[in-house]
């Protein structure tokens, strides 16, 4: 297995940068997942580092080896660098078997007869599709392609495997089925993967870091927990779910660790305290993100007062959605969602109670 | 379900996002995640981009939804009744524009006498076919055509590879001008080659010996070589055309993966573009070699004077040469050869009818484009001398000759316009060129859509009876120009002459649209057979008739070749000649009969004239098709 | 398409004309039926005003004069007259599918002497066109019967590039081909095709017998049928002979080096005939555009052409060069009954 690093990797075309000033380092046996909207450079981010597109700044290494680097002119390409990959639309080659499909990498590399017969047929029982060795491609179902897909990029045992949006084009039920088995298989193997996706729920579950881009660039780099939780900025805190996001000026800043800072703030109408990453000087305006999931709602009548924010309001709409209810709520003249549990009792007047470790200040 | 139909509406009205739809649209629609899960509720099976042909669109007349009386309405588009009825005009058609010729043909063949004189029913015509003399001209036959659709082939995917998916420099224009050998009349090519490789006197034997010093003539376009020498002049670019748009059309995700497999360029070539291309190319080596046995002009002006004789030159004979004329004997022949032709064909069905090799799918990918680096200049140099040898030689001496008063002279006091004057003040060439233009407009339009019906029918769907239909359509390709043209004279005469076809334009009309629909039919059908079938579902999912999804989906993505058969047929109408001078009447006269007179008489310097003529239409034509291409391409 | 009456009258008319042709061909002309006869001649073009219109089906493709016929016709008589061209089999194969089914569309069928006859025995679609007051104008090789009429002839002579063979050198006589000084040198129309290959063919197996032409298969004849470009060909010196050449391209192909040239055993020809088809819709018409055909005007216009001039008429304007090799003896021409037998041989001969 190796690494990956990209150091102030771009790609332009003409005046338009696609991709600009990326810096990663992907570990040995790790996950991640370039994650963000479409048009964010995700993908040209992934297919640069396959070789299928030349960037025109920076440098990629995959291992100990210089792949590409834009100022020395070098540039591997991507048949040479020895890396799986499975496609969004799986290209699984219709005019080959099953078996034909996945042996064709080993093929390639002069592997002989009886290793290819041995080898593949592992890599489909890994993937769970030793039956359908001989079956023509053109039969199977989608999930079955995409299996077969990942077996072809895993037979040769490539230093890095790729994979660019692979789930989206199966239903809902069969993708987290997919995703889960896929994690599963990588942590098994430990095989360094570069996966690339827009959808951030599917990012969370899989990944071991994600690295969230928009129009070109890296906004941040975290594990789930702290990009969901601690997002560098409103761009990357909006892209999950949907936050509150509640001005406020500074008070005071107190420090209470290595980048984490407690806040003072007052809105209007309340005032409380949340964390920060970084240190705010007295009167700066912030936006205090506030997750739906992390409203306490009271009824106004019980003075229950736990939590370091309180707000007061009225529920002017709710919905139900299985386990949870989600819940709008009026307060002061703008609104805020909550997510209750679906059985928890629900008035008109309310109080909101968030604890501050669930505030996070962003800059606004 | 509630949320699907919320999701619907929200996809817009589909009436009216058809009626704008561009391909994108489709591909937009088609891509979203909603769309599957909303497919998959109405289909048992899972929703996948799985491309077997067996469970597909068996009854793409059933529409689900069906909420409102438009809905109501379109379902009664839909349904076996019309279905039923449509493929019955359907084979009506067919079988009028083929079968009914060659009935007349058939009968033809086994009567001693033509159609309307007393005589007996015999066998004669078959028993002189089976001569040995004429078994040798058959090998010779067979042979000449296997020897230039196979160099041709190889040239022609060559020519697509560089040009369709390479970073080759001036790749639009130079796919313009590749293509261009293809439109010049035979005759007036075979001209200038003679006049370039005759042994005594050609400019190119002149070249040798002036660089080489010695006296001798290498280059005899008088023989086998020079024959299949013209004939690739027309077969390359030929196929070209066909096969062109089949590169380009690929989704490249199949190529990439074989990169990343670590196979080199070549080696995705060889396993994956070329395999997955067979479709079209079979069917464009297949067509080729099928005009090569029943080419005439080439082995007429290169081949006699050698001594080499081929079946067509034969069948031409017996009817022109003989008095009385052959008939039966002519007949008798031609349907020999479309037997033999015919058993090539299905072969080729069988083989390749099954593997459904999908290469286009909903996704909108714009296909990459290989960089060569410095070898991009040597590809660039390659197609540059491929159209300096083809076009650029016999057409600059064209050009050159039409200035003069005879071809071939270049004398200072031989420079004249006279033949430029006397070509575009001819009242008969201007209403020769209307009646062609008028022809060549409706007739492609009209053989494109058949077409393409036809081929939708055969390729898409597994109705029953469209093996017929598909066989009906191709009948008249494999029957020699010559006996078809009289096959059309015979019907069309005797018709009860209450249908007003035989002596009016519409005579011409049917026949281009008969000889030129097998053309449509192979174009498009290799166009849809790469089209995966999400793509036509998802307009069906979305309440679009049968009609509609035709219109909006199959052509609009099949559009590129769509064009490029309108192109190739347009050209045939302007060219064909053996129907035309039997079927024309006065004030229907077409430019191929125009021509034909200009060179009995004497007058190859006008024909030349036309010849450049026709030559500037088919840049212009070309240009707009491929601008018309590129945005469509772009947008794919 | 026509009334009744009018059926009617132009086989009235038909009728009449074909006595009035019994009675002109008498030997006996005696003057009242003279008068009579430039009466009836003169209901006819009336008859043929009426009608308007006439409809010609050439197997001559683009014969010049055909133009030269259309707007005398327009302006003489207001008569618009529609050709439609095409090769010798083909307009045969028209006019014989129109008649079988039904289809009277056209007048006047002008094709080669081989054809026409064989149209007569064998496809059975002419009428007798009733003497015509020209008639008796028309040379002795070539009098009308009662269904075809002449109208002019093609001749053949050799042409020769006048760069690479000098005047003595030039052959004088047809046998001279045979002469091994050119072998391989001879650029010919294909023996075995009609046409002027054939006519050639014949007509030197005709004069001369088997051998001469056996003689000539060793001389490695080179066929080529694009007559144009053969012409051209010979002219850029590809070859110095080429034969048979109609006289037709030596008015086209003044300034080139070539020369037309007659040998002294005369000039191989082939005619060309009008004949009237059955149910033709303009039967007075008709008539009246052969009679015009063979007048003077068209004649000349013929013979302008390079073509041979039916009608014993003095000429005028003609080139001079064309009128002298007009005057050449005549060879001989094919006979209908014996074309095929002859291709066969020649088939036979030139493998």
């Amino acid at each position: 297995m190796s690494n990956v690093v990209l150091e102030k990797v771009s790609r332009n075309f003409g005046k338009f940068s696609a991709v600009s000033g990326v810096d990663l380092r992907v570990n040995e046996g790790e996950f991640v997942t370039l994650l963000g909207p479409s048009g964010c450079g995700k993908t040209t981010t992934l297919r640069m580092v396959a070789g299928l597109e030349q960037n025109t700044g920076g440098r990629i290494s995959i291992g100990d080896r210089v792949v590409s680097d834009a100022e020395r002119g070098l540039f591997v390409p991507a048949e040479r660098r020895a890396l799986g990959m499975v496609f969004q639309s799986y290209a699984i080659w219709p005019h080959m078997t099953v078996f034909d499909n996945v042996a064709y990498p080993l093929r390639v590399r002069r592997t002989p007869r009886p290793d290819i017969r041995a080898r593949v047929l592992e890599a489909l029982r890994l993937v769970e599709m030793g039956d359908y060795a001989d079956r023509p491609a053109p039969a199977l179902s989608g999930g079955q392609q995409q299996r077969v897909a990942i077996a072809r990029a895993l037979v040769f045992e490539p230093a890095l495997l790729l994979l660019d949006e692979p789930l989206s084009n199966l239903d809902a039920r069969l993708r987290a089925q997919m995703g889960a088995e896929f994690r599963a298989l990588q942590k098994r193997l430990q095989i360094t993967s570069l996966y690339v996706t827009h959808d951030q729920e599917e990012a969370m579950a899989l990944s071991d870091r994600i690295v969230v881009m928009q129009a070109g660039r890296v906004l941040q780099i975290g594990t789930p927990e702290e990009i969901y939780q601690r997002p560098l900025s409103q761009a990357v805190a909006t892209f999950f779910g949907s936050p509150n996001l509640l001005p406020a000026t500074v008070v005071a800043c107190a420090r209470l660790g290595e980048s984490q800072f407690e806040l003072s703030v007052r809105g209007s109408g309340w005032a409380g305290v949340c964390r920060a990453r970084e240190a705010a000087v007295k009167d700066a305006t912030v936006l205090v993100m506030v997750r739906p999931e992390n409203i306490r709602l009271v009824d106004r009548a019980s003075r229950d007062t736990g939590g370091s924010i309180i707000l007061s309001g009225r529920v002017i709409d709710s919905s139900f959605h299985g386990a949870r209810r989600s819940v709008t709520i009026d307060v002061g003249g703008s609104l805020m969602k909550a997510d209750l549990p679906a059985m928890a009792p629900l008035s008109e007047l309310v109080t909101l109670n968030i604890d501050e470790r669930t505030a996070w200040a962003l800059a606004s | 379900m509630e949320r699907s139909w919320q999701e619907k509406a929200e996809c817009a009205n589909p009436a009216r996002s058809f009626a704008s739809a561009k391909p994108t649209g489709a591909e937009k629609f088609c891509a979203r995640p909603s769309l599957i899960e909303l497919a998959e509720n109405l289909y048992p099976q899972q929703v996948n981009m799985a491309i077997s042909a067996d469970e597909r669109v068996k009854d793409p007349g059933r529409v689900p939804f069906a909420a409102g009386l438009r809905a109501r309405l379109r379902v009664l588009e839909g349904t076996a009744a019309s279905r039923t009825a449509g493929v019955a005009l359907l084979v009506v058609i067919l079988a009028f524009l083929s079968i009914y010729p060659l009935s007349m043909l058939l009968y033809g063949s086994l009567h001693s006498t033509p159609p309307g004189m007393a005589g007996v029913f015999n066998l004669d015509g078959y028993q002189a076919v089976l001569t040995r003399q004429n078994l040798v001209m058959l090998l010779n036959t067979v042979g000449i055509s296997l020897a230039k659709t196979i160099p041709s082939l190889v040239i022609a995917v060559l020519l697509a590879w560089i040009l369709a998916r390479t970073d080759t420099p001036f790749r639009g224009a130079l796919e313009v001008l590749v293509t261009l050998p293809f439109f010049i009349p035979p005759i007036l090519t075979a001209m200038a080659w003679g006049m370039l490789g005759n042994p005594q006197v050609g400019l190119l034997n002149q070249l040798y010996q002036w660089a080489t010093g010695s006296s001798n003539s290498p280059i005899n376009v008088y023989s086998y070589g020079g024959v299949i020498w013209h004939m690739m002049q027309y077969s390359i670019p030929f196929m070209f055309l066909l096969i062109v748009d089949a590169f380009r059309a690929m989704d490249p995700s199949l190529e990439e993966a074989a990169r990343m497999c670590g196979a080199s360029r070549w080696r995705t070539f060889r396993t994956v573009t070329l395999l997955l291309i067979l479709p079209a190319l079979s069917s464009a080596a297949i067509l080729s070699f099928i005009r090569g046995i029943e080419n005439f002009e080439s082995p007429l002006f290169f081949g006699s004077p050698a001594g080499i004789r081929v079946i067509t030159t034969d069948i031409y004979d017996s009817i022109n040469q003989r008095s009385p004329p052959q008939y039966q004997y002519a007949t008798a022949v031609s349907f020999v050869i479309m037997a033999l032709l015919l058993l090539i064909v299905l072969l080729q069905w069988k083989l390749l009818r099954g593997r459904n090799f999908t290469t286009v799918s909903g996704k909108g990918y714009s296909p990459t484009v290989m960089k060569l680096g410095k070898w991009r200049w040597a590809t660039f140099a390659f197609c540059v001398l491929f159209f300096a040898v083809t076009v650029v030689l016999p057409v600059g001496q064209l050009l050159i000759g039409s200035f003069f008063k005879f071809f071939g002279f270049y004398q200072w006091d031989m420079l004249t316009l006279e033949h430029y004057r006397a070509v575009f003040g001819s009242s008969e060439f201007w209403r020769g060129f209307g009646n062609t233009m008028l022809l060549g407009l409706a007739g492609a339009s009209l053989t494109m859509v058949l077409g393409g019906v036809v081929a939708y029918i055969s390729v898409r769907t597994k109705w029953r009876g469209r093996m017929l239909i598909d066989v009906m359509a191709w009948l008249p390709w494999m029957m020699p120009g010559i006996v078809l043209g009289v096959g059309f004279l015979w019907g069309f005469a005797l018709l009860p002459h209450a249908i007003p076809i035989y002596g009016t334009i519409w005579a011409l009309l049917l026949a281009y649209i008969s000889l030129g629909t097998p053309l449509s039919v192979q174009v498009m059908s290799s166009a849809y057979s790469q089209l995966s079938y999400d793509i036509e579902e998802c307009s069906r999912v979305h309440g679009a008739s049968w009609l509609q999804t035709m219109r909006h989906i199959m052509i609009a993505l099949a559009w590129p070749s769509f064009a490029v058969g309108w192109v190739l047929v347009f050209f045939g109408i302007m060219r064909e000649l053996s129907a035309s001078v039997l079927l024309y009447s006065v004030g229907s006269e077409v430019l191929s009969v125009v021509l034909l007179k200009l060179w009995t008489n004497g007058n190859a310097e006008q024909v030349s004239v036309i010849g450049l003529m026709m030559i500037v239409l088919v840049v212009l034509f070309r240009w707009v098709q491929l601008k018309v291409i590129k945005a469509r391409i772009s947008t794919l | 398409m026509t009334s009744g009456n009018d059926q009617a009258e132009r086989r009235w008319i038909t009728r009449r004309a074909a006595l009035l042709g019994l009675a002109a061909g008498s030997v006996v002309f005696s003057a009242p039926e003279a008068a009579r006869a430039e009466d009836e001649w003169g209901k006819l073009v009336a008859a043929a005003r009426n009608e308007g219109h006439v409809v010609l089906y050439s197997a001559f493709v683009g014969l010049a004069a055909h133009q030269n016929l259309k707007k005398d016709l327009e302006a003489a008589y207001g008569i618009t007259v529609d050709i439609l061209e095409a090769r010798a089999s083909e307009v045969r194969e028209r006019i014989r599918i129109e008649q079988a089914a039904g289809r009277f569309a056209v007048d006047v069928s002008e094709n080669g002497r081989t054809t026409t006859t064989l149209q007569i025995e064998q496809d059975h679609v002419f009428d007798p066109h009733g003497m015509l007051p020209s008639a008796g104008r028309l040379k002795a090789e070539f009098r009308a019967d009662d269904i075809r009429v002449p109208v002019f002839a093609i001749v053949y002579g050799i042409l020769a590039n006048t760069r690479l063979v000098k005047p003595d050198d030039e052959p004088k006589s047809w046998l001279d081909l045979a002469d091994p000084r050119w072998k391989g040198k001879i650029l010919s129309d294909d023996f075995r095709a009609l046409g002027g290959g054939g006519v050639l063919f014949y007509v030197l197996e005709d004069h001369y017998g088997r051998d001469v032409l056996e003689k000539l298969a060793k001389q490695d004849l080179k066929f080529s049928r694009e007559i144009p470009a053969n012409e051209r060909r010979i002219a850029r010196g590809e070859y110095p002979l080429y034969v048979p050449v109609s006289l037709t391209s030596v008015p086209e192909l003044k300034g080139l080096p070539v020369k037309f040239l007659a040998p002294r055993e005369g000039l191989p020809f082939i005619g060309y005939d009008l004949a009237l088809l059955k149910n033709a819709p303009n039967p007075n018409a008709a008539r009246l555009l052969m009679e015009y055909c063979i007048g003077q005007k068209m004649q000349q216009a013929y013979a302008n052409l390079g073509l041979l001039p039916v009608t014993a008429d003095p000429l005028s304007g003609v080139d001079p060069a064309v009128a002298e090799l007009g005057k050449s003896k005549l060879l001989g021409t094919t006979d209908p009954a014996r074309m095929d037998q002859l291709l066969a041989l020649a088939r036979q001969i030139y493998p």
